[in-house]
């Protein structure tokens, strides 16, 4: 097992619609998804966001797809009409996500690097 | 160190010496409680990941940043109000930090939206051929 950032094995992009973020992880190789499952939780996800309070946080898995949706609510200050933030759609919210730290068994790690 | 530290300190002049910008009480109640009237980043250091409440930043220490610049942004319900926000700002040329890079300030009119939902009673879905 290596400790590696999230964007080694996922990429991500980020929605709005008001004051809710939707973010998707997808697994850059269909056999990097089960360490998604496993450790990309709601939990995780709220604590990568408490600065910003978020008010719920659900996933939802697409198994078949390799990827997961997260729908953030009450994190982009208003949503892109109240947001004083440059990045006032918070497009930039699935690299802060991407950041996580997960542990990667090695034999997976090895076909990513 | 000092690098981080230094944009810091013309956070504190603009907001000691600015602390009329408000929202209205009755829109404050339906937005997320702590949302700050007044935002600051420090662009280089933490800027699009912060909250407007400016929790990230206050939680974020003196790095080794070098290259980074400030940014204030306010919303006001009176034109004046966030005008003097620009003027404070303009101030750091004369008594700011050396080598800020210069004073850049933009006013622009808002309109802010919120979601919600209506009786489905209340929406009249319908349409109408016009010649």
């Amino acid at each position: 097992m290596t400790a590696v950032a999230l964007h080694r094995i996922a990429h991500g992009r980020t929605g709005d619609k008001g004051d809710r973020s939707n973010i998707s992880v997808i697994a850059l190789r269909p056999e990097l998804y089960d360490v998604l499952a496993a450790q990309v939780t709601e939990e995780r996800v709220a604590a990568a966001f408490a600065h910003r309070r978020p008010t719920s946080v659900k996933r939802y898995l697409l198994p078949r797809l390799g990827a997961m949706n997260f729908v953030i609510d009450g994190v982009l200050d208003g949503g892109v009409n109240g947001s004083l933030n440059l990045d006032t759609h918070g497009k930039a919210l699935a690299f802060l996500l991407l950041e996580m730290t997960v542990e990667v068994p090695d034999p997976l790690l090895g076909e990513t690097a | 160190m000092w690098c981080v530290e230094r944009p810091r300190l013309p956070i504190e002049v603009v907001s000691e010496s600015c602390p009329i910008v408000s929202i209205d009480p009755g829109f404050k109640q339906l937005i997320e409680k702590g949302t700050s009237a007044i935002r600051v980043d420090l662009i280089g250091t933490v800027s699009v990941f912060a909250d407007d409440a400016g929790r990230l930043l206050a939680a974020t220490p003196a790095g080794t940043a070098r290259d980074v610049r400030v940014r204030v942004a306010a919303r006001s319900r009176d034109r004046n109000e966030a005008e003097r926000l620009a003027r404070e700002v303009t101030a750091l040329y004369c008594c700011g930090p050396a080598g800020g890079g210069g004073v850049r300030t933009a006013l622009r009119p808002r309109l802010e939206t919120l979601s919600c939902y209506v009786p489905r009673d209340a929406v009249e879905a319908g349409w109408e051929m016009v010649q």
